[in-house]
């Protein structure tokens, strides 16, 4: 039994900081394995879609180059935009959203697509095409071959290449919907 | 089987032109990758479950009808515009554009209609919707109806202008009620209708019909709307069939897909009186030359997609089937035209084989002689279409009174 003050405050603290040594153990454990869970489904989604092949080209490109297509572009606008390496992460980080590998519903729509994002790893290129007003992406081979296409399931690669592109007026209007 | 084309193409019209007649022109892309699958199920859908049914209720008030059927390698922007600009009408006719495959929007077009594919890609082919609209709507008419099934989606494109019904294996049946049903919408109203499956920057799509097969939602519902209009449950009127439908599909892709799918349309319609049962007249289609016989029979030992000359002979053999039936010429009449027909063809075994409605399952076969002879004597029987024609003999489908 503690009696004194002294005694029972010191047991006091010293229960606490091992309730919170032992609480802390557990967040840190948990919040590792999240992230451990996050990346690798993230990895195992993107690359059992693109084939290791591919998905080696998309992950060691250090920089991506971003290609508009539209036919709306004025004249005077720049339609080759080379991202910083931060900027191609986040795309990347967007691109491998399993979400976007959902799903390839049939549409009554030409896959035309008006925004290009080329990756490339030594002598090696792929190409992320992107149709936002059919909400589809694709990726391309070297050769332009469409490997295959996915349904895109936010708004979110859309509002970041309109920030590539702000005067683009198709994609101004495709946001718009 | 070049015989008989050739006898049956010589027959004379055997009663005067000027008939009145609705213009089929059907274009759909059954080859795309994606969607042709769903569109070689949609056009007989189409077919067995709108038009057929369409054509015999009007043939009691005196229409004959002219199919203008493209799909596989037919499909394209040429035919398109050849056959819309081309296309010879008078004031009392009825002309049904309908369309379905893949199609596209510019962001800054002007009006709210999508551009057609038409079986290829090159953003410079595409035909508005619009185009074929107004091009048709300058030409004599009772009543246009232009419908796009296609998406309506914003593309990098310049601007230029299934409740799931159980299939019916055997023949179709309809009342009086649902022939007089269609009656009044295709003939009650005069005036113009465009309609697109799809609002600007919505896709078009399809719903699956089970085992691999699916069809494009859009013309599912219009077939059950037309069904809905048949039984009575929809006035016959444009516009509760066309809010029905558009209820429907939206619905239905909502619930599927979780997105917007919203048919538009723009309509310009004045109430007119559905005229008393006539007897239809052979339709005005200009009878096959002898040289366009040929290059068909030359070409027509292997099957092969429809022609214009094949075109013309199926549509020939339509109106003639379908005057063979009409209850309002008096029997002994009906037999002797039947007899004018059988004269005329020294080889009267050539088969004829009966389909259901909803398949290639043959459900009955006879020699063109029995054929001839029991249409002309038939109480039963309101409306034949032919439904292909190749050297294994004619292909038919057949509509009941209910």
């Amino acid at each position: 039994m503690i009696y004194s003050k002294t005694a029972r405050a010191g047991f006091i603290i010293m229960l606490v900081s091992t309730m919170i040594a032992l609480t802390s153990c557990c967040i840190h454990r948990q919040t590792k394995k999240g992230m451990d869970d996050i990346n690798i489904a993230c990895d195992s989604t993107a690359s059992s879609f693109m084939g290791d092949s591919i998905f080696s080209i998309f992950t060691s490109a250090r920089s991506a180059t971003a290609v508009n297509k539209s036919i709306s572009l004025s004249n005077t606008t720049d339609t080759t935009v080379i991202l910083k390496p931060d900027a191609t992460a986040t795309l990347r980080f967007m691109i491998e959203t399993p979400n976007n590998y959902l799903s390839d519903n049939p549409v009554y729509g030409l896959f035309n697509p008006s925004v290009i994002y080329i990756f490339k790893s030594g002598k090696k290129e792929i190409s992320v095409v992107f149709d936002f007003g059919l909400e589809k992406w694709g990726i391309s081979d070297e050769a332009g071959k469409l490997l295959f296409t996915r349904d895109l399931r936010n708004n979110d690669i859309l509002r970041f290449s309109r920030h590539i592109f702000p005067t683009d007026p198709l994609l101004e209007s495709i946001d718009k919907k | 089987m070049k015989r008989i084309i050739l006898l049956l193409a010589t027959l004379a019209t055997i009663y005067s032109v000027n008939a009145k007649t609705i213009h089929w022109i059907t274009f759909i892309d059954t080859t795309d990758p994606d969607v042709g699958q769903f569109d070689v199920i949609g056009r007989d859908v189409l077919y067995n479950r709108y038009i057929n049914l369409i054509n015999a209720a009007l043939s009691e008030k005196g229409y004959n009808y002219a199919l203008h059927d493209y799909y596989g390698a037919r499909t394209s922007p040429q035919n398109c515009k050849t056959v819309v600009e081309n296309l010879k009408t008078e004031s009392d006719d009825l002309i049904m554009f309908y369309y379905i495959g893949h199609g596209a929007r510019a962001h800054n077009d002007n009006t709210r209609w999508p551009q057609m594919a038409l079986a290829q890609h090159y953003d410079d082919k595409l035909v508005p919707l619009v185009w074929v609209h107004s091009t048709l709507k300058n030409k004599p008419h009772r009543l246009l109806v232009t419908i796009g099934m296609c998406c309506n989606s914003e593309s990098n494109i310049s601007p230029k202008m299934a409740p799931i019904f159980a299939p019916n294996y055997g023949n179709t049946y309809m009342s009086d009620a649902a022939t007089e049903n269609i009656a009044k919408l295709f003939l009650g109203q005069k005036g113009d209708i465009i309609l697109s499956s799809s609002s600007p920057k919505e896709p078009s799509r399809p719903i699956g019909l089970g085992a691999d097969k699916g069809i494009d939602i859009f013309t599912l519902y219009m077939t059950m709307g037309l069904s809905c209009v048949m039984d009575g449950d929809i006035s016959p009127n444009w516009d509760s069939l066309l809010s029905c439908v558009s209820n429907g599909v939206n619905e239905k892709i909502q619930e599927i897909y979780h997105k917007t799918q919203t048919p538009q349309w723009e309509s310009n319609l004045t109430g007119a009186e559905v005229p008393d049962n006539s007897i239809a007249q052979t339709a005005t289609t200009p009878t096959p030359t002898h040289e366009e016989v040929d290059r068909q029979s030359q070409t027509s030992a292997e099957e092969n997609e429809s022609t214009d000359n094949r075109d013309k002979i199926i549509n020939w053999l339509n109106s003639s089937f379908n005057l063979l039936i009409n209850q309002q010429i008096d029997d002994e009449k009906r037999m002797e035209l039947g007899d004018i027909i059988l004269s005329k063809i020294s080889d009267t075994s050539i088969p004829v084989r009966t389909l259901g409605q909803d398949s290639d399952v043959v459900v009955g076969r006879q020699d063109l002689k029995d054929f001839v002879g029991r249409l002309s004597t038939s109480r039963v029987l309101k409306g034949i279409a032919v439904a292909n024609m190749n050297s294994s003999g004619i292909y038919v489908r057949e509509i009941y009174q209910k």
